[in-house]
């Protein structure tokens, strides 16, 4: 089965910066990824060529199997750059769209209404979209990513602008999604919804891919190397500590550089220490995020 | 292309335009305007018009001669129903102050020799001032001066001489008369004028429908579901055609109120050949194309409706020049300016309608200009869809000549 979305070797150029430099990623069908990276990485750019609207200085994409232009119809986009039509009906501005992608009006309309009563607008259909508040614009402008049914999703921040209640709810839809074995390119800031929703991630900084893989694995090599333990007694002198910490009955045990976790607790099996409670300790996605940035560039500076 | 999503667009841009508020009262006032001022014509032209009758037409009434020189009597058959012998004058100055004629002339014993004649009228010196000018009149003192001497065959042409002039040399198939060469400019004229206005009213809807979509930021959005250029072909053909309903809707009512019009248009017809008649909607229409897809490749260049405004500014100007050269045009209807205005693509649509009447136009000429418009339109619109895929994507932003420049040779 080949990929949903391929990236190989991509670049671009703007008069005086190199926008895109070798970027290369992968998208498994099904899957949620995450495409990471500050203002300015060149994530906009590496979408805008994904989605046909720019071309690339060099580099491939494939898009569900082919090239943009040809899957065009088939990928959903909500852009970060986007707005509707606010003099114009809720219901005709998703028909309309759903038409520039090539599906006739009536089934548009019937999709539009069915997504419409899905994030509780029904009622908004016939309304102008300036009668909408911030928040409906914000759903509407999601629906419009997925009104003709898309088997590929790109979301640039589709939680912006939105209160809890509806990132739920924009959450919810994108599982839906997924269990409807549709495949989600995630672009966000934010970073707890990175981990609640992707499998995999690539976080591009200055136009290069500096991180990239499976989620659970980039946290585990990044982990500070900490094991927190909790145990009904105190614990006996161990091998391969490089500092030791007690908080609030807590033992919080730095590694050496070449002692595992499991190596750990093993020891403390073998030592026969009650152990109540044992997790190797991870950072946020969102610290992993911010070292990684300042890292490269300070290294490029 | 995908002209599915093409129509797609036009009739989005179509039905979205037509609604505005702004469209449907700039399309209302010129109708509106012709009703108000044919209500004025009928309460109250009837008042005006038979003041300026009385004023200026003596013809349509009788006058009343008072003969003491013996040349005018009997009146001639043919001047008896508006001319009517008084036997005096008190007699005549009371028919005059009754108003049973509007004016009375007294014609003295000495008047072979003064030639002079005085007058009594209503209308005080404005109408003495019309009556001596009046061919009428003059007709009568000639007729009855000279029938003592001239046949009455002679006598009739002397009064009136010729009754029309008739070309020797004419275009087959046109019908000869004194307005035919007026005739023959009218319905290229038209079209000339109503190009221009086409253009104009059009531009600002091709304008603002541009600058709008970068307003509502939804460039990124329609552009990964059509391509530039289906998005650009769909807007210039879609708001072209707000345009163009405007104008139509402009001339059938300027033609439903003023019938006058509608009847002269009709006589205009014959005057030309029927394979120029048929060329003048031909080059109308691409010559309106052509500015449109200007328009519109240029409209995306500012950051603002009124930015973009004054670039298309200057390609308006140009819409104009054909008229600003007709006074060359003129005196020679064949100089190396003139056709060399014919050939350039912008000019060429205005040139033709306005040449077309003028002189036996080359056919070359015809040929050339009908491939200068067909070549340059797809140019334009592939130029123009380059422009727009670039200027549509920079917010607030102008781009520079360096950029243009990229732009178009990446195309």
């Amino acid at each position: 089965m080949s990929y949903a979305l391929s990236v190989h070797e991509l670049r671009k150029a703007y008069a005086t910066v190199q926008a895109v430099d070798e970027v290369s990623f992968e998208v498994d069908r099904g899957e949620i990824f995450g495409l990471l990276g500050p203002n300015g990485a060149g994530k906009t750019t590496t979408i805008r060529i994904i989605m046909d609207i720019l071309k690339p200085d060099a580099g491939e994409v494939k898009v569900l199997g082919t090239t943009p232009a040809a899957a065009r119809e088939r990928v959903g986009y909500l852009p970060e750059e986007r707005g509707l039509y606010p003099n114009q009906r809720v219901l005709d501005v998703l028909v309309y769209l759903a038409e520039l992608k090539g599906r006739p009006r009536d089934w548009a309309r019937r999709r539009a209404e069915e997504l419409l009563a899905r994030v509780e607008l029904a009622d908004w259909a016939k309304a102008k979209v300036r009668e909408l508040s911030r928040g409906m614009q914000q759903k509407v402008q999601f629906l419009a990513g997925i009104i003709h049914d898309p088997d590929l999703c790109i979301f640039d921040e589709p939680f912006q602008g939105l209160d809890p209640v509806n990132v739920q709810l924009v959450k919810d839809i994108m599982r839906e999604l997924q269990a409807q074995g549709k495949t989600i390119v995630l672009s966000t800031h934010q970073m707890n919804q990175v981990e609640a929703l992707c499998n995999r991630i690539a976080l591009i900084n200055r136009g290069r891919v500096v991180l990239y893989g499976d989620l659970a694995k980039i946290k585990r090599e990044h982990s500070p190397r900490i094991v927190s333990v909790q145990a009904a007694g105190p614990l006996p002198d161990l091998n391969g500590m490089a500092h030791v910490r007690q908080q609030n009955g807590q033992y919080f045990l730095e590694l050496a550089p070449d002692t595992s976790p499991s190596a750990v607790l093993r020891q403390l099996v073998e030592n026969g220490v009650p152990v109540e409670a044992f997790a190797v300790e991870t950072l946020p996605l969102e610290d992993i995020f911010v070292r990684v940035v300042k890292e490269e560039n300070r290294e490029l500076a | 292309m995908n002209w599915h999503k093409v129509w797609a667009i036009i009739r989005h841009e179509y039905i979205v335009n037509l609604r505005r508020t702004g469209f449907i009262v700039m399309t209302l006032i010129v109708p509106a305007v012709g009703l108000l001022s044919l209500g004025i014509a009928v309460f109250a032209g009837k008042a005006v018009g038979s003041t300026l009758e009385r004023l200026f037409g003596p013809s349509a009434y009788t006058i009343a001669v008072v003969d003491e020189s013996g040349y005018f009597q009997p009146i001639l058959p043919e001047f008896a129903e508006d001319f009517i012998l008084y036997p005096d004058e008190a007699s005549a100055r009371a028919a005059v102050e009754t108003g049973e004629v509007s004016a009375a002339l007294f014609i003295p014993s000495d008047y072979l020799t003064t030639g002079e004649v005085y007058v009594d009228t209503t209308g005080g010196g404005m109408s003495v001032a019309v009556l001596s000018d009046s061919e009428r009149v003059q007709s009568f003192f000639v007729a009855h001066l000279a029938r003592a001497y001239v046949p009455s065959e002679v006598l009739a042409r002397l009064t009136d001489p010729v009754d029309r002039f008739i070309p020797v040399k004419e275009e087959p198939g046109t019908a000869a008369g004194p307005f035919n060469f007026v005739f023959a400019f009218l319905i290229p004229y038209l079209f000339a004028m109503f190009l221009i206005i086409s253009v104009f009213v059009s531009s600002g809807y091709l304008l603002q429908g541009i600058a709008e979509e970068k307003e509502n930021r939804l460039v990124e959005l329609v552009l990964s579901s059509v391509s530039a250029l289906e998005w650009f072909v769909g807007k210039v053909i879609g708001l072209g055609a707000v345009g163009l309903t405007q104008v139509l809707i402009w001339i059938l009512s300027m033609g439903a109120l003023s019938g006058g019009a509608v009847v002269l248009l009709a006589m205009a017809v014959p005057a030309l050949p029927a394979y120029k008649l048929a060329l003048l909607p031909l080059f109308y229409l691409l010559g309106y194309i052509l500015y449109a897809v200007l328009y519109a490749g240029l409209g995306t260049l500012g950051t603002s409706q009124r930015e973009s405004q004054q670039v298309a500014g200057i390609i308006s100007f140009i819409a104009a020049v054909p008229f600003m050269v007709a006074g060359i045009m003129f005196t020679n209807p064949n100089s190396p300016l003139i056709r060399a205005l014919t050939y350039f693509p912008l000019t060429a649509a205005g040139m033709i309608m306005l040449r077309l009447p003028l002189v036996d136009i080359p056919t070359s000429d015809i040929i050339i200009s009908l491939i200068s418009l067909l070549v340059s339109i797809p140019v334009a619109t592939w130029l123009g869809a380059k422009l727009f895929r670039m200027g549509i994507l920079m917010y607030g932003k102008r781009p520079s000549l360096k950029e243009i420049w990229t732009a178009l040779r990446a195309a």
